[in-house]
Order: C-alpha cells, then structure tokens, then sequence
C-alpha cells in the first residue's frame, strides 16, 4: 500500500464511490487498528474507535487534498481519536457503585500484545508503520525527525525484541 | 515455522473488525470538496497562514466579531469572524446572524476537540451557543481547570454587531457562574491589524480574514503539514506566531530531514534561524514566563 493508491481511492471516495470506500477499509483496516491498539491497549475502545476513524474519513472526505499524504492524512485522523477516547477516560468520574465489574474482551496473546508489553512507543510506531503502512525507513525518519540510520538499527532491534518475546510467549 | 509478521497478519484478520455497516452505507457527502478541480487534481490555492498560541494557565477566551461585507454578489451575507482562545484555540466565521459558518482549530490541542462528532453539528447555531459548547468540551476533555481560580475572558470586536458581542459574553459568563469557575469576561475594541493577529490568520481588510477563515483547513496539523512543505510558508508561519513546542517540534523536523537542501540554501536557513529565535526570546513567548 503506497501514497499513490490511497490517494486515488481518497479521490473516488470524494467523487462519491462507496465501493471505493470499501476497498480502502480493506487495504487500511490492519494499520489502522494496529495504530489505535498502540494508544488504547484494549480491543473494545478500539473497535470502537476504529468506527469513528471511518465514519470521519466519510464525513470529511472534502478536506482531503489530493496529491498530498493520503497515509498521514488518515493517520492524522486515528491519532486524534484515540488522544480524543485516552482525555475523555481521564475526564471521566464512575461511582464505584455503578460500576458492573466485568472481564473485558481482550486480544488474546499473540504478536500485537508482545509488542505492547516488549517494545517502546517509538518502537511500536516505527514496527507499525514499516510493516503495516508501507514507510521505508527513509519515509518514517522524515516523519519522526531523525536519522535514517537510527530507525533502522530501532526496527532492528524491535523485531528482535518482539521475537524474544514471542519466543518466550511459546508461538 | 512462521513468521512473526505472519503470524501477527493472521492474527490481525483474526481480530480486526468488519466495517460497521451503518458506516458502509452512509452516503458521501460529495460536493463539499472545494479542494478538488473536476479531473480530479488539486486546486492550486494560496495556504491560509494560521496561528499557533501557546498554552497559558489562565483561561483566555478572546471572541472577536468581524464585520465583513464581500461584494462578490450584492446579496451575499454579511459574515463576522470569531477568534476562541482557550486553551486549546479556534476560529470561527459566523454569517450577519452571528450563527456559526465556520470552526477552525488554531493550535494542535484544538484539533482534538473539533475531531468530536458534534463539532460539525455546530455550523449554523448560534456564536453563544457554539462558544459555551467549545468551553464545555475543553473543559471535559480536560483542557481546562474548573477549579483554576482568576480565569480571564477577554471577547473583541472590530466594526461588529454590538448586540451579537453581548450574547456571547452573556451566555459565557453564565457558563462559568453555572459551573462555579472563577472567570472574569471582559470585552475590548481593536483594529484589524491587532485582529488579524489575534485571529492568526494574514489579513489587511476584515472580509480577507473572514474569506482565509472559512477557507482554512479545519484541522491545527493539517494546515501546518501544508505550511511546512515550503519554506516561504513555513518563514510566514512563524511571523505570525507565537512559538508553540509543536511549531517547535515542525520546524526542527523540516530543518532535519532536509540537510542537503539547507546545505544548498544556507541563507534561507539563516533567516529561518533568526526567526526561531526571535520568536523563542520574543516577549510574549509563554514559554519564557513558564
């Protein structure tokens, strides 16, 4: 997945093809939640923020400028949900009284919650954005303000990181 | 044996939910794109400059009302503009009603706020209205200490509706005397130079800043991804802004991924420098009282 391709189904969507929308979710859906995992560390208020990313891609499509980073447009999007859904828990005051004490769905432990546990957030974000997004190292280094030397030795060192901790998980 | 990006795909497929389907049949909004030529390209326009400003502890809510006549037709609406600066800070346009046409966020803190459902359901209510709504979600998304004593709130006007002003100011101050916040509202007069400041936005006549307001990018960070993709515009940026550490934060990003071409425009480099440290001593720069 590349800037090109999701700029050019950015620009369907705009023109009014639902189909196109479709297909972005399906090229998207694995980066996004991944992304939003990284914030939120649990699947419920993911799942539910990976609605609300969607919804907003629909809803504000018009502001979307062609040729430009269809990539960081929609990660833009993401990020601002999940720092929306982490000040609104802040926020938030429960009576203990009202609370219903429940066991929440969680991913089970598998290479998403390695990375959680295993790496850093700068880790997490580089391992997300190689892998899932399609950055070159270059791209992400851009983005993060850094040497491109660094985030490759940092990508190293994750995925070394992660298979440890996958190691040690028994998968 | 698998690989762990295998794995983690499986796993993903596994996990990763199917598009609601109240999401998948929402109709586009098409039309609304203003950004967008017929063949689908770009529209080459000018980028709106916008200002960053910084945080303070003191809540300061600056509401300033335009009067702005734009003779493109002889019946268009007059349209006033609106410069909200809690922390975090917006911009609105509201049309000869005072109901809003227009919120843009003016520093990356905004940009959480107007990312909620209800910001779009905002344009066409009254200023009052919008204003106590952007108040409360700050508040809620905790960008406001309630219990902050000696809160100011300063609303401004340039050739606006006098009447529009009060209602804002009115419905504000019985906002914080609801919640119990210890905030004086206080309103001013200013020109639209001084305007046009406060707004962040470059402007010598009142219907150039309310044109730039509504033809801004709603998002803080979109505008400042445009802005920092030249140097001309980033140069402008920071002579309208006061420093903010995400302005910070850009331009040293843009100044260290792209060493070769500052090798190649050393003068340029020089003067964006200058600016940065003008901008970081500069006596209004919170960061300094901070």
């Amino acid at each position: 997945m590349n800037d090109k391709q999701i700029d050019k189904l950015l620009v369907d969507i705009a023109r009014g093809d639902n189909d196109a929308f479709a297909e972005l979710y399906e090229r998207t859906k694995h980066g996004v939640f991944s992304f939003l995992y990284s914030y939120l560390n649990n699947y419920e208020d993911t799942e539910d923020a990976m609605q609300n990313v969607y919804l907003k891609i629909k809803t504000n499509i018009g502001k979307y400028t062609p040729d430009t980073n269809g990539r960081a447009w929609i990660l833009q999007i993401a990020k601002n949900i999940a720092l929306n859904e982490i000040y609104a828990k802040k926020r938030a005051t429960v009576n203990i009284d009202d609370v219903d004490i429940k066991v929440r769905d969680s991913l089970p432990m598998g290479v998403s919650q390695a990375m959680q546990a295993a790496l850093d957030e700068d880790e997490r974000r580089i391992v997300i954005l190689h892998v899932l997004w399609g950055y070159k190292h270059r791209e992400i280094a851009q983005r993060l303000g850094c040497p491109t030397g660094t985030i490759t030795s940092k990508y190293k060192r994750s995925v070394q990181k992660l298979k440890e901790a996958l190691k040690e998980a028994e998968l | 044996m698998k690989s762990w990006k295998k794995i983690w795909m499986e796993e993903l497929d596994r996990s990763v939910p199917t598009l609601d389907k109240a999401t998948k049949d929402m109709p586009i909004a098409v039309g609304a794109q203003t950004n967008v030529n017929r063949d689908g390209t770009a529209v080459k326009s000018k980028k709106p400059m916008i200002t960053a400003l910084a945080t303070v502890t003191a809540v300061l809510l600056l509401g300033i009302i335009l009067t702005c006549v734009l003779v493109f037709k002889p019946t268009e609406a007059i349209r006033y503009a609106f410069a909200i600066e809690i922390n975090p800070a917006v911009t609105l346009t509201t049309d000869e009603h005072g109901n809003v046409t227009a919120i843009v966020s003016a520093n990356s803190d905004a940009d959480v706020v107007l990312s909620d459902e209800e910001a779009a359901s905002q344009i066409g209510k009254p200023i009052a209205q919008v204003a106590v709504w952007y108040a409360d979600r700050a508040a809620m998304l905790g960008f406001m200490d309630l219990t902050e004593k000696g809160s100011a709130v300063r609303i401004s006007s340039c050739n606006g509706s006098e009447s529009i002003l009060q209602d804002a100011q009115t419905s504000l101050q019985d906002y914080f005397v609801q919640k119990g916040i210890f905030a004086v509202v206080v309103s001013e007069s200013v020109d639209i130079k001084e305007l046009s400041q406060r707004c962040g936005i470059s402007a010598d006549s009142a219907s150039a800043l309310a044109n730039a307001i509504s033809r801004s990018a709603t998002l803080f960070n979109d505008r400042l991804a445009q802005a920092a993709a030249s140097a001309e515009a980033l140069q402008a940026l920071y002579k309208q802004n006061v420093l903010s550490s995400t302005l910070a934060e850009a331009i040293k990003d843009c100044l260290s991924s792209n060493i070769a071409n500052i090798e190649r425009n050393a003068a340029e480099l020089k003067e964006l420098l200058r600016l940065y440290f003008d901008i970081l001593t500069h006596k209004d720069n919170p960061a300094l009282i901070l």
